[in-house]
């Protein structure tokens, strides 16, 4: 049976901001720590999934992140700017493991994907949405990872150049550059996708 | 601006991905786990979602209790008040050291300000006793000047002063200076 537990603190709210919350995690509370995760989690999971085109791997990592800021929060400076922080955690997690496992991650995946499918589903099966939307993060996917983060922070996850800059460690203008170069490059990959037509969609 | 751009567009219309239904717990549980691999010997451990307390886990609780009580053997209801009570005790011996704590700083400032009132007190004395110092190193009568009392020379010794040694008509003559006269 599960034991009981004192409530040690008072509980703690949705609407309170991350940076006090962040004094209570600090204290040990976890309940203010759920609402931080419920409360990032998906802006997460969705940023990591489009760096990784692995889903799996991108809850894990976030998981892994999301520990790590609570192991770490004491080394957390209150600037309002909690989400920056933290997806710059998951954003360094990644670098790491990319560059540790590299090969052996997308031989493994390919090899998984063709077993789970038979062999008859093209590498890149975690990719929804209509064919457009499949080519767009198929393209994503070729872009180099500076590019890729940079792009998803600001189109995707709407993150100003300043955040962005913060998040990955830049300056301001290295963040403006990598976004307008990523797009370059992006339109490069879907030209041959991408007629006239669907432009003026 | 963005609505110029069909490369943002096409971004920002792809489907995201959502956190698994569980997220958060297994969150909670690896963060649990990672405290408890940290410190071994840590005190009570966090809460996770096997152990948060919800209102239906505790009737859940309470019948398992009984059951234990009753079938298993009271053992395990002890153990169980033990560890409850030895929370208690933990959250007691915390308030009353945060409660020693604020009496002991009511009291160091307590101390500090009666040293300082002495201090002041003192130094008060001092300042006065070198200003008749002072005085009567310059050979001046003091207002408290009599005989018996210390005096100084002119060549600045100090000795008991007689009463011929006053100084007549002047109070603030010098000391062993006698006015001209018969």
């Amino acid at each position: 049976m599960a034991a009981n537990v004192y409530p040690l603190f008072p509980p703690a709210h949705e609407d309170e901001p991350d940076d006090a919350l962040m004094r209570r995690v600090r204290t040990g509370d976890t309940d203010a720590f759920a609402v931080l995760v419920d409360r990032h989690k998906d802006g997460l999971v969705s940023y990591l999934t489009m760096l990784t085109g692995n889903r799996v791997s991108a809850e894990d990592l976030a998981q892994e992140a999301f520990v790590r800021a609570f192991t770490k929060c004491h080394q957390y400076v209150e600037s309002g700017r909690f989400a920056a922080w933290l997806y710059r955690i998951a954003t360094n997690q990644l670098r790491s493991e990319a560059r540790r496992r590299k090969r052996w991650l997308e031989r493994v995946d390919r090899v998984r994907v063709w077993i789970s499918t038979g062999g008859e589903r093209a590498p890149d099966a975690d990719l929804q949405g209509s064919e457009e939307q499949v080519a767009v993060q198929r393209a994503l996917q070729r872009l180099p990872e500076d590019y890729k983060a940079a792009i998803v922070l600001r189109e995707i996850e709407g993150w100003s150049y300043a955040e962005i800059a913060s998040t990955l460690d830049i300056p301001e203008a290295t963040a403006r550059s990598r976004v307008h170069r990523g797009k370059a490059l992006l339109r490069t990959h879907l030209e041959g996708f991408w007629t006239e037509g669907d432009h003026a969609r | 601006m963005h609505d110029d751009d069909p490369i943002g567009r096409a971004l920002r219309d792809l489907p995201r991905a959502r956190a698994s239904e569980d997220f958060t717990d297994r969150v909670l549980t690896r963060v649990a786990d990672a405290v408890d691999a940290r410190d071994p010997l840590a005190g009570p451990t966090l809460p996770t979602p096997a152990n948060r307390p919800m209102p239906g886990r505790t009737l859940m609780a309470a019948a398992a209790v009984l059951l234990a009580g009753l079938g298993t053997g009271v053992w395990w209801q002890q153990a169980q008040l033990a560890e409850h009570a030895q929370q208690l005790e933990l959250a007691r011996l915390a308030a009353e050291q945060a409660r020693l704590d604020a009496l002991h700083r009511q009291e160091a400032a307590q101390r500090i300000a009666e040293d300082r009132a002495r201090l002041d007190a003192l130094h008060q004395r001092y300042q006065q006793y070198q200003q008749d110092l002072q005085r009567l190193s310059e050979g001046h009568r003091s207002p408290f000047l009599a005989p018996g009392t210390v005096g100084f020379d002119l060549d600045g010794r100090a000795r008991l002063l007689t009463p011929g040694e006053l100084p007549q008509g002047n109070d603030y003559a010098p000391v062993g200076y006698r006015p001209a006269g018969p």
